[in-house]
């Protein structure tokens, strides 16, 4: 059962922060919910104040920026919401293909990306997919704004580089600059991705000019692979596809997953091949 | 902590309705509990199954995850408020021609979901139909003939002979 609480309804960020100084370790935020209330209910966390900050009005903005190039998601937009958003559609086809594979249709009707992002369960979507654009995650308190490399915000297993009296205002994904093509591939055997990989890759004449590949769910957050991205730059699309499987094999030698109840070290490593393997041939495809 | 007593007003099935709801009491507890609408069901109680749907202006949630008070301002829509008097929605219609249910447990969740679809997209494929509905568990394993159920009712209401 869940504990008795005081509900704030702020109806700015300003008043949302100051709650939250006031309140600290004895409060928790709730946008969605879809996370939260479920830990509320098995008592593994509990709140004596409970922050809802879903009226804050402009915080659902989706807006697409010319001049920065950059998609700016508020921190109450649902996955729902990015789902079926003709802007983000236009600059991000992947990003919306990616949200409408988020858990079910009940969660992404209210759950948020910036509370998926928070939570830092690493069995999620957004994170791995987010990774790979470079994301950047702006945090608001009492004491200022900070803005933060999504590699930098995730910090370990439902861990995050947010302080007790910081809030997720907004998450700035960079458009990708021209000829990329790109692809998220998980293995998702109920709720949550067992392992998930996102390959997004540039094109000059058939050759690789640039890659970016991040994996999910093989450790407590989503990791870029450097190395595997360096060695790709300058080989040609044929090579590429000739090669994707030893491509897959080395991006699953650079992860260190853990063995628990999604599967033993060896599978998921199996999985890792055969998702980036096959990633690679999308993006090929799609050049 | 006492329990912290707060009022709403909503719609509920059409109804204009006001309550007090304590902060921390959830959705589906006040829907059967307090209102007495027990087509709404429990079940996995962490927004997986769904057996547990009600639609809240137009988007389906899971009940059993929300908090009452969030009722406050909005419309909600239980199973209970889909019949129009003795007449059956054309889904319940449908799920009764062909077979919709077996145990029935899932049978208000689905309904409600699939009523959340046809309202958005009145004629959709099969396979949108699968993607969307793959939120809801039908522990029969009757999506056959939950699926059979939903293509009818999409015709019935697009008021197509059956």
């Amino acid at each position: 059962m869940i504990s008795p609480f005081q509900l704030h309804r702020p109806k700015t960020i300003e008043e949302a922060c100051a709650l939250l100084e006031q309140y600290g370790d004895q409060a928790k935020l709730l946008a969605g919910g879809s996370e939260l209330i479920l830990l509320l209910k098995m008592n593994l966390t509990s709140a004596a104040h409970i922050i809802d900050i879903k009226g804050i009005p402009g915080m659902d903005a989706i807006t697409f920026e010319p001049g920065s190039q950059a998609l700016r998601v508020g921190g109450l937009v649902t996955h729902r919401n990015l789902e079926t958003s003709p802007i983000a559609l236009e600059h991000f086809p992947l990003l919306v293909e990616m949200e409408g594979q988020v858990a079910n249709i009940r969660v992404r009707n209210i759950g948020t990306l910036g509370g998926n992002l928070c939570f830092a369960e690493p069995h999620a979507d957004p994170g791995t997919l987010l990774t790979a654009f470079g994301s950047r995650i702006k945090i608001r308190s009492t004491r200022g704004q900070r803005l933060l490399d999504i590699g930098d915000f995730f910090v370990d297993y439902y861990q995050t580089a947010l302080e007790r009296d910081e809030i997720l205002t907004e998450v700035e994904i960079p458009k990708l600059s021209v000829n990329w093509s790109g692809a998220y591939l998980r293995f998702c055997p109920g709720e949550r991705p067992s392992v998930a990989a996102a390959i997004l890759m540039q094109w000059a004449d058939g050759t690789c000019a640039g890659a970016r590949l991040a994996l999910g769910c093989v450790g407590p957050k989503p990791i870029r692979i450097s190395e595997v991205e360096s060695a790709l730059r300058g080989k040609a699309a044929e090579e590429i596809l000739g090669e994707a499987l030893n491509i897959g094999a080395k991006m699953s030698d650079a992860c260190d997953p853990p063995a628990d109840i999604w599967g033993s070290v060896d599978y998921k490593r199996q999985i890792v091949k055969t998702l980036v393997s096959r990633g690679l041939q999308k993006c090929v495809q799609d050049a | 902590m006492d329990a912290v007593v707060i009022p709403i007003q909503f719609r509920l099935n059409g109804e204009t309705r006001q309550a007090d709801v304590r902060t921390h009491e959830l959705m589906i507890d006040f829907i059967r509990d307090r209102l007495g609408l027990t087509g709404t069901k429990r079940s996995c109680d962490i927004e997986i199954c769904g057996a547990c749907t009600v639609i809240l202006d137009g988007k389906a949630v899971s009940s059993c995850s929300i908090f009452a008070y969030e009722l406050d301002g909005k419309e909600i829509t239980t199973i209970e408020g889909l019949a129009q008097g003795d007449t059956l929605h054309p889904l319940q219609e449908a799920f009764i021609e062909r077979g919709g249910f077996q145990c029935g447990y899932c049978t208000s969740g689905m309904i409600l979901l699939a009523k959340t679809l046809l309202d958005q997209k009145p004629n959709p494929t099969r396979k949108e139909i699968q993607h969307y509905m793959d939120a809801n568990i039908c522990r029969c394993t009757g999506y056959q003939m939950i699926l059979e159920s939903i293509m009818l009712a999409a015709e019935k209401m697009a008021g197509k002979p059956a």
